[in-house]
């Protein structure tokens, strides 16, 4: 509000938008706030995990010249380690140590790599937590921790996608539903109704049991059922704002039904859409870890969170393999629940029903 | 057609109707008469007032005169004619689509009853006088801001409160915001429908006071419709009574008030308090039976006839007509 020039004549009055307002509230409610901030923070952290857990090297110092593995191969050999294949960039930290000619490695601050199986030949995985691996291993000698870091980014980047593909296809056919009505909206509904009680994650196995499904794929199968739900409220949204006055006095001005549903209703009618979204969010969350746990989700090696979860089902005595992806699962959930409670009080103009 | 007998708005044997589809194939059941056969002038520069109780189609005439009764129903019918006669001759309003009424609607504008939700609660008020201004003329933006400025101005706000939000308002305010974007594209017509009833007393007065004002230096001419008949009295020229659909009684409101002539209208005028309590005692209560018939089962013949005092046998057979009474009034009753 410090874009509102100062009036002189005036006694310094700041004119405050609704969605001003709400934002303002939203920021009263601490616990929905705060955790709003540490799901964008980690988030964005969760971008950048190649460079923060990874087994490449951010930095080699090599015969004078910096090299950067995290960006590009290199062959073992190159950095003179008998190795077939990739270097092995932790061993090659120690070899340069001892050497001592002024090489040096520059490992990430948590130095393995989500696919990588790091058997550890005294014991059989999964191994429980120790110094190097804090979550432990899981079956394949993988660390829990990077999986899960990377997991997270997958889990909730599907979860955003799929609710702005759902939201874009829902908000438009609904709101063209509750703004021309009629026979059209009649129809319409009809359609959509048999659409949804479409036996979709019956659907969604079958196509995976054909086709292994990769992101976009299953992004799209996802938003391909999943955008009914909108539809319902974004229509009555504009069976209820069309009917107001302010609307009938643009129509009677002679705006154009773009100017109407884009300028009048549509931002008026977004409250169900930003309420909801924090919530959907969490449901599309649960249906990642659900499709993944049954083995109908993403791709064996990719990180995720519902194979970790199976993993802990099948090794139900390595306790780590449990209680790690439900916590972060639990964790995750629970602070988007406590947004999404936030972004609803915030957006309830009944100001004496809101729970602090 | 064209001659100018001094009539701006000329609505001719309007009739609206919404039909109710129901059953299994949704075919039509039934229909409500909203509006059923009205016929009326309104003089250039006159304030007609119009008054009835609620749901006898006076606000639905308002809205089928600015043709904004699509937009909530898609389904309405609407027949007869609605002539506007402006500087190009006569055009009928009645069955414009929305492209073709674009044109004139500049003319006619709508001020809206409840002042909480006639204007769009994300908009600054500087982008809600505007809207108008952007639809219907080719002005730059400072000369937007300027008219703005002077239109808040005329209407008793200041424009340094142009770029506040609706909710930062009082009502009274609300609705002088909602006149001025009325009055924004230079209007002939205003159809005010009930623009006081949401407000208080004191606050009526200021806008009615300033409806007046705005009407004098713009020549408008306004329909005025109203419940409160004490409010239609002080402002219109002449006055229009409904019932259920029907225009029972048209005339100057001093005769109409003085000299009421349809019974409806004497029940009506019999049930407004008077500031003086002895008079209101000496006067006779008309006190009419039963409900208002819905408008879904219309009585035949008369639609007044089943709490009338005087009704007669043959009220049910014939649809009275409105006739000249002889005093400038004209009745919907051939009792009276």
């Amino acid at each position: 509000m410090a874009d509102t020039v100062p009036n002189k004549n005036e006694n310094e009055y700041k004119s405050v938008s609704l969605f001003r307002k709400r934002l303002k509230r939203f920021k009263k409610f601490k616990r929905g706030y705060y955790s709003f901030w540490i799901i964008v923070v980690m988030y964005i952290i969760s971008f950048f995990a190649p460079m923060l857990m990874n087994y490449k090297a951010l930095v080699v110092k090599y015969n004078g010249r910096l090299h950067f593995p995290v960006l590009k191969f290199y062959q073992g050999k190159y950095f003179g380690q008998d190795v077939y294949g990739e270097a092995n960039y932790r061993e090659l930290k120690k070899q340069f140590k001892n050497e001592n000619e002024g090489n040096w490695v520059l490992m990430p601050l948590y130095p393995y790599g989500p696919y990588e199986s790091l058997t550890d030949p005294s014991k059989e995985p999964p191994n429980a937590p120790s110094r190097d691996h804090w979550f432990g291993t899981d079956d394949r000698g993988r660390d829990v921790f990077v999986r899960l870091a990377y997991g997270f980014n997958t889990s909730i980047s599907f979860a955003l996608v799929l609710v702005v593909v759902c939201y874009a296809i829902g908000i438009a056919i609904g709101s063209l539903l509750g703004y021309y009505g009629g026979w059209f909206d009649i129809i319409g509904q009809r359609i959509i109704e048999i659409w949804s009680s479409m036996p979709f994650l019956f659907i969604v196995i079958i196509i995976s049991a054909i086709i292994q499904p990769n992101f976009g794929l299953l992004v799209g199968i996802m938003a391909f059922f999943g955008w009914t739900g909108m539809t319902y409220y974004m229509r009555g949204e504009f069976y209820r704002e069309k009917a107001k006055d302010y609307v009938q006095a643009a129509i009677a001005m002679g705006a154009t039904d773009r100017k109407v549903i884009f300028k009048h209703i549509l931002p008026n009618a977004l409250t169900p859409v930003i309420s909801f979204a924090p919530f959907r969010i969490v449901g599309y969350i649960i249906s990642l870890v659900s499709l993944d746990y049954l083995g109908f989700g993403l791709p064996p090696p990719t990180p995720s969170w519902g194979e970790l979860v199976q993993q802990g089902m099948g090794n139900i005595f390595s306790w780590w393999l449990v209680l790690f992806p439900l916590g972060a699962m639990f964790v995750t959930l629970l602070m988007v629940v406590f947004v999404g409670e936030a972004v609803r009080n915030a957006f309830d103009p009944r100001e004496y029903s809101r729970l602090r | 057609m064209m001659g100018d007998n001094g009539n701006i708005i000329e609505v001719r044997d309007l009739k609206v109707r919404y039909p109710i589809f129901g059953g299994l194939f949704l075919s039509k059941v039934a229909e409500i008469k909203a509006v059923d056969g009205v016929t009326f002038d309104m003089e250039r520069g006159e304030t007609l007032g119009m008054v009835g109780e609620s749901g006898c189609g006076k606000t639905t005439i308002g809205r089928a005169i600015v043709n904004i009764l699509q937009a909530t129903a898609p389904d309405v019918v609407v027949e007869g004619n609605i002539f506007l006669n402006n500087e190009d001759g006569q055009v009928d309003l009645a069955k414009m689509k929305r492209k073709e009424m674009r044109p004139y609607r500049s003319q006619i504008q709508m001020i809206f009853q409840d002042p909480f939700a006639s204007l769009n609660p994300r908009l600054t008020v500087a982008r809600i006088v505007e809207e108008p201004l952007l639809i219907h003329t080719k002005m730059s933006r400072t000369e937007r801001m300027e008219r703005i400025g002077w239109l808040l101005n005329k209407v008793g706000l200041s424009p340094e409160q142009a770029q506040r939000y609706p909710h930062e308002f009082s009502g009274g305010q609300r609705q002088r915001i909602g006149i001025a974007r009325a009055l924004a594209t230079n209007p002939k017509v205003i159809i005010a429908d009930e623009p006081v009833s949401a407000l208080d007393v004191s606050i009526q007065a200021q806008v009615i006071n300033l409806l007046q004002d705005l009407q004098d230096e713009f020549g408008l001419t306004f329909l005025f419709i109203a419940h409160d008949l004490s409010v239609v009295e002080h402002i219109s020229k002449r006055i229009a009574v409904m019932y259920l659909g029907d225009l029972v009684e048209l005339g100057p409101s001093t005769i109409v008030y003085s000299n009421p002539k349809h019974p409806y209208t004497k029940a009506l005028l019999s049930a407004v308090p008077l500031p003086d309590p002895k008079g209101a005692k000496a006067r006779e209560r008309i006190i009419l039976k039963g409900d208002v018939p819905s408008p879904l089962a219309k009585p035949s013949g008369c639609g007044f006839r089943t709490r009338c005092p005087i009704a007669r046998e043959s009220c049910a057979k014939e649809v009275p007509q409105l006739r000249d009474y002889g005093d400038g009034t004209k009745v919907a009753c051939p009792w009276v």
